[in-house]
């Protein structure tokens, strides 16, 4: 049997990365006892580990903002998504609009190190940390239809006790991702309106009321976990972290 | 704005306004009343509604001193043209008599009554309407409501309408949820703009905090409708800015509205519109291309005339 025909396809690890969101929203809606990362995968180890990876900073979302701790177990999981699945840069015609200088999966890899080191976590990987993946950030004035572009890429980033210049630019911007997520949910975009509206809960009083925002689109968007999950964690970012922020660059 | 982006979105609206009065020239007379139809048998919204469309475009321009090639004079002869099919106003005056209530003919009127066309027997029938309790709450939408004060307000009616309880009645004044907006939404929002600033010619008609909610949420609108290549409402979208205070002329959707213009200065009313059966050419899309000389034409004159009251 050849390399090829042993990789699962691409629908597998969707589908995966769909049922491990599943079990996150769980998880933070208090239905299940102690989430344990490694016990949720299936039993493909292979397939498991691309669901993490998918997931990316979100995976650690029962640790980050649920009330679960995580195990020696459940970080080495994330490590061996790491060594599995190398960091690639997407193609160019893919990043399309978001080849705006800083490497998205390089952003959302530094999150993931970051909220593990603040989990106390502490790996080989946290490597990742160095706050030179922000170097490339723009300085110049981007559209708002760009620059909520950006934040949709990154939206694992906001989550509480993460702080960068995406932050802090969001925090200066709340019309413009209002913008972003008006204009998502009247295209019918709706996970990209709840990822969008994670910055904007991150980003203190603005022009759009969060909360009828988030259970209008877990109401119409869908049943899809990670539609659900993302309207979670917006949740979570409207309560915010009382914890000492992990900083990147400024 | 830098100068030059100032001179790009000028020149956008400039040609956007020119090519589409120059259609509206070639192509008025097919939007000409049905021959041997009584007016009481007209179809409002069919027959008389572009005849009074072409008319306040026209009033408009001629309102602003349009200095485009083709404006003023296509302008004049719009207004002429639905003058005559009116009979000079006699035909809404019939319409008046046989359905007193109904606000269609007023309606029509006022954008004639703007540009100095006036009908004695039209006048004294709609003053003396005015004076009835039947007339005072019209059974409309809240923002056609408005189309009828503001109607009213041109034709010099002394009408007593508490202008404030009319606006506040509007999906606008609620300032909605921008995410809730959808095509039938936005179209009350634009004409509730216009009629409470008389088609731009006072933006103070609308309150602070109108404009800024218009000034927070027209780019999200705009861009969510020139993706969906809906020109008519983009059109409409894009005066709404310009009976703003301070509008913010944005240069990109004018650019991108433009480039939706044919050649022969139709504008279609959605990209997805047909428009090759020449049957259906001019009904399908003469409102769009009146809104884009509309438009274009108080885009120009804001920009010469900036500060409005």
């Amino acid at each position: 049997m050849d390399q090829a025909s042993q990789t699962p396809p691409r629908a597998v690890y969707v589908a995966a990365a769909e049922a491990l969101a599943g079990r996150i929203v769980c998880a933070l809606k208090g239905a299940q006892d102690a989430f344990r990362l490694a016990e949720q995968l299936p039993a493909d180890e292979v397939t498991g580990l691309a669901a993490v990876r998918v997931l990316g900073p979100d995976a650690l979302a029962p640790y980050t903002v649920g009330r679960s701790s995580i195990t020696a177990e459940d970080s080495e999981v994330v490590a061996a998504a790491f060594t599995t699945f190398p960091r690639t840069e997407p193609a160019t015609e893919l990043a399309g609009d978001l080849s705006f200088g800083p490497s998205v999966p390089a952003l959302r890899d530094w999150a993931t190190a970051g909220l593990l080191a603040r989990l106390g976590a502490e790996h080989t990987m946290l490597d990742e940390l160095d706050d030179s993946v922000w170097d490339e950030w723009p300085g110049a004035y981007q559209s708002w239809l760009r620059f909520s572009g950006f934040l949709t890429a990154l939206a694992p980033l906001a989550t509480p006790g993460l702080e960068s210049p995406a932050h802090e630019q969001a925090r200066r911007r709340p019309l413009d991702i209002s913008r972003g997520v008006t204009r998502a949910v009247l295209r019918r975009d709706h996970l990209t309106a709840a990822r969008l509206a994670r910055w904007l809960l991150g980003a203190g009083p603005g022009p759009l009321a969060p909360k009828p925002l988030l259970r209008h689109l877990e109401l119409i968007g869908g049943a899809q976990s990670r539609l659900q999950l993302e309207i979670a964690l917006a949740r979570a970012a409207l309560t915010g972290a009382d914890n000492e922020p992990v900083r990147g660059r400024g | 704005m830098s100068s030059d982006t100032a001179t790009d979105w000028a020149l956008s609206a400039q040609r956007l306004a020119d090519g589409a009065w120059r259609w509206l020239a070639a192509h008025h007379a097919e939007l000409a009343l049905p021959a041997g139809v009584a007016p009481a048998a007209l179809d409002l919204g069919r027959h008389l509604k572009p005849i009074g469309e072409l008319a306040l475009a026209g009033s408009i321009a001629l309102r602003e001193g349009a200095t485009g090639r083709h404006a003023a004079t296509v302008a004049a002869e719009l207004i002429e043209f639905g003058w005559v099919q009116l009979g000079g106003g006699d035909v809404l005056r019939d319409i008046a008599r046989e359905r007193p209530l109904d606000t269609t003919p007023l309606e029509c009127y006022s954008a004639f009554a703007r540009a100095g066309r006036r009908n004695a027997e039209l006048d004294d029938l709609l003053a003396h309407l005015a004076t009835l309790r039947a007339t005072r709450v019209p059974e409309h939408v809240p923002n056609r409501v408005l189309a009828v004060f503001n109607a009213e307000r041109v034709v010099g009616l002394d009408a007593s309408w508490d202008v404030s309880a009319l606006a506040a009645r509007t999906w606008l004044a609620s300032r909605p949820e921008p995410w809730t907006a959808d095509l039938g939404t936005l179209y009350a929002i634009t004409h509730t703009v216009y009629h409470l600033t008389d088609w731009g010619a006072r933006p103070s008609g609308l309150s602070a905090p109108v404009q800024d909610y218009l000034q927070a949420w027209l780019p999200a609108w705009l861009e969510v409708y020139l993706e969906a290549g809906h020109w008519d409402l983009v059109g409409e979208l894009l005066m709404v800015d310009l009976c703003l205070s301070e509008p913010a002329y944005p240069g990109e959707a004018w650019a991108r509205l433009g480039a939706a213009q044919y050649p022969d200065g139709m504008l279609p009313a959605e990209a997805w519109r047909d428009t090759r059966n020449p049957n259906t050419l001019v009904r399908n899309h003469h409102h769009s291309t009146i809104v884009a000389a509309l438009a274009g034409t108080l885009a120009i004159a804001r920009r010469l005339h900036a500060h409005r009251p």
